[in-house]
């Protein structure tokens, strides 16, 4: 059976991830359209004032519409995510790759920068290059990949140490392929899999962490939906209008608990010896 | 071990550097953020000479480390230059506790989830506990914490509010802390259990006629907590950060409430210190983690 | 001995521990020992949340709002000022000038410092000649310099020579006053670690920097406080205090509640707001070295089209009063201005003949853009959207940046920016107008981009008028303020936006709290402590 058989025998956790997933994007992609009001109307008068017809998930600070900034927030949360995981990876499996192919002294130097930001603590890096660079989502990104790279390197290094010295790639050497073209053709590949889950997981790690820099006041520009951002203002309306921080936990948690899901799956669906039963 | 000690040298040297520069990066300084919008006219330069502002960079940084080793470090706030070891002595049980007190809360959370949940892999039962686990990883801890604040000190009124007083004070911030970890730790606790259920010993455990429960317990788990170890050790250092968000919601007096402050106050020396201190604490327990591993696992201890 | 004081380390409550180790074993056995059932009573006396630790106690170096403020219960000096920022009597009975440079303060009858001492015009003599001396390094030293000499007349009567007329010295003269063998850097380290005042609360404990406990002085001029103890404690997140006040676990705190969460704590039972107009000025600095707003007619533009009512309505629950200048309306200098108004024909009007037409009618295109830079605080980055808003209406497209504090006051000193908001945090003496609106306190190398002229207004005929105030006499500084008001009002170097009130959330365990209009703690001197009634707690 291939992964992809597998994959789709498994089982309820795979389809509820999966939903989410395409619902998530779904709401990214068509947030104009969905959401009843703009992401920067205001109205003082109508401000954290419970659900209602007009805003059926109630308003937020300034009177914004909290089901348009949670449908808003899809977007956000999705740019944000989606790029640090891709620039994190790029990074990631780049350096881990050439670590773990050169081996010796450019292992050693790489692999100690990575101990050096793993040892650091990851909130305060993104806070001190918030802080720095000012807030803007390229900024976010760039943050949370400052120190998201790493899991990506340790990975891909672990991988190609135990792949380099397999027959295939023994060969390729042997005919004369270079070390580029060996990790790109022979060693990547392989590597595939683990990589894949392990972006599946950072995704909503990613979402959370864009959370966390918005309560320390450091996340995404002032009025941009977003569900940190919004969840940050509803905290310190938890007592007046608990509806504020509460709807755009609920898709957080969601998101969070769908990426989760399916991360799971595929990496069931990646190791041959988690066979369905 | 020789090699081991070098790269926690390395790492702790790493991260002083890289905490220095980011502090010359950000713009504002000590004297300034500290008087703030003040309606009255001081004595700026003399302040900033006072803390050796004046000083380039690479010389702040020199006598940083040299203050540092004969104890003498002081704040970088005038006019009272305090000390900022005792500060960091004062704070580090706190945060110390009130990380492993987090990591002991999500350890017992998870091992009965995590083991409950592979017992019976694909059920309802597996279903509702991974459910449990992953939603824990969902909620903010900035969110869950004035969310547990509320309900248990005060609707409920069981425990306070905020504060470090009693162990009473601990609960609701160790909850908070390791909910994200229990969730963690209990996916990994069901994988690990998995795999270990499918090994030849517990099939054979099974075929003697054990009882499920003493396979479970004595043959597959005894055998999943190898990696779970590793798996805290590094997820220490993840705690010690979400420490600094749990500590501000709680007003715990911890490291991170400590490097809060002194990050917005500018007081470059306490924030040097306490990065440094916090890479100590994460290089320490992975050092541990090490150790711990090769004791528990024979073939690690004789391949190094 | 002038190594600067280990404040931090003064603990009377537990001896030093021999190692960390020792010591985290410790504080986890304190932990569990201190178990039991009971929920731990609220400590006796009176609790108060701050949101943030005091710098100092000693109020010759304290520079933070909350420092000064504490050191005032401990260490007060021979005046203080009324809600109209008036200057009124503290230790001193009274006080006149002599001629203009001379100002004559007699002591109050039988004053005494916390040790027991008797407080002589010695004491205030020693207090500003070891404050004016270098050897102290005080950073407030340079206020004194128009002092020529403090003279001492008898055990009740000083004179302070001035070396010209020099109006705005009278607020500098507030300072702490401190025995004479302490004022000294040698009596910096004993004032550090257990500071000794004349003032209505004695120092009992500073064990960290989380906790300060003051008791109450039995020798205060106007009697005994009637509070049993003060216990201040920093609480530094809002939510955290709300919730603590709403337990019924502290008892005070004075302008740091945001107005939204007003509601919650008017409903509880054991819980009053109280609040008065407070001096807290917050307005829309704009620069004008270059680009539009330098010219005066986008500044009135942007003025017209704020409507600073509804932020007021709503944002701040009408717990502000629109400001149409820099002193508050109670304020002794404060002149009533034409001010600006909302009008957002008269902007348009304004922004046509200043040469930014409207490309393409109202919507679409706008006339002008401009970044508007805020901290990160919730409060302030709400206010902006709102800001932006209004001004989009009128065609001034605005984005907001909001920047950890320190980041953005450091582009607010160096001028980097084009809009923000900022507030002084509480306007007493008028000389600040000199401070901010005066061409020599445009922020530059030479005052080490301290000034206060964020915006870099340059107007001769106000400067005059300004350092003329400084050597009138009160009556004729009136006139003189008015003047300057006006001229601010037509310069329009930042746009006024509001004064906040004082607001007190108090619980019933404390009565008689009334709040003071600059956020002063001295109030908690005339309040009293009282056990609630049946159904008074939570």
């Amino acid at each position: 059976m291939s992964a992809a058989q597998r994959f789709r025998l498994n089982s309820w956790g795979a389809r509820f991830g999966l939903a989410v997933a395409c619902a998530w994007v779904f709401t990214a992609l068509f947030a104009p359209w969905l959401s009843p009001h703009a992401p920067d109307a205001i109205d003082l008068t109508r401000e954290l004032s419970p659900p209602t017809s007009g805003h059926p998930l109630g308003t937020g600070e300034n009177g914004i519409d909290v089901l348009t900034h949670v449908l808003y927030g899809a977007r956000v949360s999705l740019e944000v995510s989606f790029f640090a995981v891709v620039l994190s990876a790029a990074v990631g499996i780049t350096l881990g790759g050439i670590a773990g192919y050169a081996g010796g002294l450019v292992d050693e130097a790489l692999m100690r920068g990575v101990d050096v930001l793993l040892a650091f603590p990851g909130i305060l890096l993104a806070l001190f290059i918030t802080a720095v660079l000012g807030p803007s989502l390229a900024n976010v990104v760039f943050a949370l990949s400052f120190t998201g790279w790493t899991g990506y390197a340790r990975l891909t290094r672990g991988q190609v140490l135990t792949l380099r010295e397999r027959d295939y790639v023994q060969a390729a050497r042997a005919l004369g392929s270079g070390p580029g073209r060996i990790l790109a053709r022979h060693l990547l590949p392989n590597a595939a899999g683990p990589l894949l889950v392990q972006a599946t997981f950072a995704l909503p790690g990613a979402i959370v962490a864009e959370a966390s820099l918005s309560f320390l006041g450091l996340g995404v520009p002032p009025g941009t939906p977003s569900w940190g951002a919004l969840v940050d203002q509803g905290t310190q309306y938890l007592l007046v209008a608990p509806h504020v921080a509460l709807f755009p936990g609920i898709a957080l948690a969601v998101t969070v608990l769908g990426f989760n899901l399916l991360g799971d799956a595929l990496r069931d669906a990646m190791d041959p010896r988690h066979e369905g039963r | 071990m020789t090699r081991r000690l070098v790269s926690a040298v390395i790492a702790m040297v790493g991260a002083l550097l890289l905490v220095s520069l980011f502090l010359h990066l950000v713009p504002g300084d000590p004297v300034d953020v500290m008087l703030g919008e003040q309606a009255t006219q001081v004595d700026r330069a003399a302040l900033r000479q006072a803390v050796g502002l004046d000083l380039p960079w690479y010389a702040q940084l020199w006598t940083f480390a040299r203050d540092l080793a004969t104890g003498e470090l002081r704040t970088s706030l005038p006019p009272f230059q305090r000390k900022v070891l005792p500060a960091l002595g004062a704070a580090l049980p706190y945060t110390l506790l009130l990380t492993v007190s987090a990591m002991a809360v999500s350890l017992v959370l998870a091992l009965p989830l995590g083991v409950m949940a592979a017992a019976r892999r694909g059920t309802p039962v597996d279903a509702a506990a991974m459910g449990v686990s992953v939603a824990g990883v969902a909620l903010p801890r900035f969110w869950l914490g004035p969310v547990l604040i509320i309900l248990f000190a005060l609707k409920l009124d069981w425990l306070p509010v905020s504060g470090a007083e009693s162990w009473r004070h601990l609960v609701l911030p160790a909850f908070t802390l390791g909910t994200a970890l229990a969730a963690f730790l209990a996916r990994m606790t069901r994988a690990t259990m998995l795999e270990a259920l499918r090994e030849d010993y517990v099939t054979v455990a099974r075929a003697k006629g054990l009882s499920p429960g003493v396979v479970l317990w004595k043959h597959a788990f005894r055998n999943a907590l190898l990696p779970l170890v590793t798996v805290l050790g590094l997820e220490f250092g993840a705690l010690l950060g979400g420490a600094i968000v749990t500590e501000k919601v709680f007003a715990w007096p911890g490291m991170g409430t400590l490097l809060l402050t002194a990050i917005e106050k500018r007081d470059y020396n306490t924030v040097r210190a306490t990065v440094l201190l916090f890479t100590f604490c994460y290089v320490v327990v992975n050092t541990l983690t090490d150790l711990t591993y090769a004791w528990v696992d024979p073939r690690v201890r004789r391949r190094s | 001995m002038d190594a600067p004081p280990d404040i931090h380390l003064v603990t009377d409550a537990m001896p030093p521990l021999p190692s960390r180790a020792a010591r985290v074993s410790f504080i986890a056995l304190a932990l569990v020992l201190d178990s039991g059932c009971r929920d731990p009573a609220p400590p006796a006396g009176i609790t108060v949340l701050l949101e943030a630790p005091p710098d100092s106690l000693d109020d010759r170096f304290a520079l933070t709002a909350h420092g000064q403020r504490l050191a005032q219960l401990v260490s007060p000096g021979l005046l203080t000022f009324d809600d109209s920022s008036r200057p009124v009597p503290q230790l001193a009975e009274s006080f006149r000038e002599v001629s203009p440079t001379v100002v004559e303060f007699v002591l109050r009858l039988g004053l005494t410092f916390h040790d027991g001492s008797a407080l002589t015009s010695e004491d205030v003599k020693a207090t500003f000649d070891a404050l004016m001396n270098p050897a102290l390094r005080s950073p407030k030293r340079e206020r004194y310099e128009p002092v020529e000499r403090v003279e001492v007349v008898d055990a009740r009567t000083v004179r302070f020579h001035l070396k010209r007329p020099y109006a705005p010295l009278l607020a500098e003269l507030s300072a702490a006053i401190l025995p004479a063998e302490r004022v000294g850097p040698g009596g910096v380290e004993a004032q550090g670690a257990h500071p000794v005042g004349a003032g209505p609360f004695r120092f009992e404990s500073w064990p960290d920097e989380e906790h300060l406990t003051l008791v109450p002085f039995e020798g205060w001029h106007a009697g005994r406080p009637a509070v049993s103890r003060l216990t201040f404690r920093v609480v530094r997140d809002e939510t955290t205090r709300v919730l603590e006040l709403l337990k019924g676990r502290a008892d005070l705190v004075v302008n740091n509640v945001s107005p939204a969460v007003l509601p919650a704590l008017r409903k509880a039972p054991h819980l009053r707001v109280v609040t008065k107009p407070g001096t807290g000025f917050t307005y829309l600095g704009l620069n004008l070295r270059e680009g539009p707003l330098a010219d005066v007619r986008v500044r009135q533009a942007l003025c017209h089209l704020i409507d600073v009512r509804p932020l007021v309505e709503h944002k701040l629950h009408g717990l502000a009063e629109p400001a149409s200048s820099m002193l508050p309306r109670e304020h002794w200098a404060f002149t009533q201005t034409p001010g600006c108004g909302y009008a957002p024909e008269e902007a348009a009007r304004l922004l046509d003949a200043a040469g930014y037409p409207d490309p393409d009618g109202p919507g679409g295109q706008p006339r002008l853009s401009f970044t508007f830079k805020t901290s990160t605080d919730r409060f302030r980055r709400a206010v902006a959207l709102v800001l932006k808003e209004q001004l989009a209406k009128g065609g001034i497209a605005v984005e907001v940046r909001a920047l950890e504090f320190g980041t953005f006051f450091e582009d607010v000193r160096r001028g980097r920016f084009e809009l923000f908001t900022l507030k002084w945090a509480a306007v007493m003496e008028p000389d600040l107008l000199r401070g901010a609106f005066h061409s020599a306190n445009i922020p530059g190398p030479e005052n080490h981009w301290g000034g206060f002229n964020r915006g870099a207004l340059k107007d001769p005929k106000l400067d005059r008028v300004l350092d003329a105030a400084t050597q009138a006499s009160r009556e004729e500084r009136k006139a003189l303020y008015a003047q300057a008001q006006r001229e601010l009002d037509a310069d329009m170097p930042v746009i006024p936006l509001w004064h906040e009130a004082s607001v007190a959330v108090v619980s019933s365990r404390l009565a008689d709290f009334e709040p003071s209009a600059h956020g002063l703690l001295l109030p908690l001197a005339k309040a009293r402590e009282v056990t609630p009634g049946p159904g008074g707690t939570p």
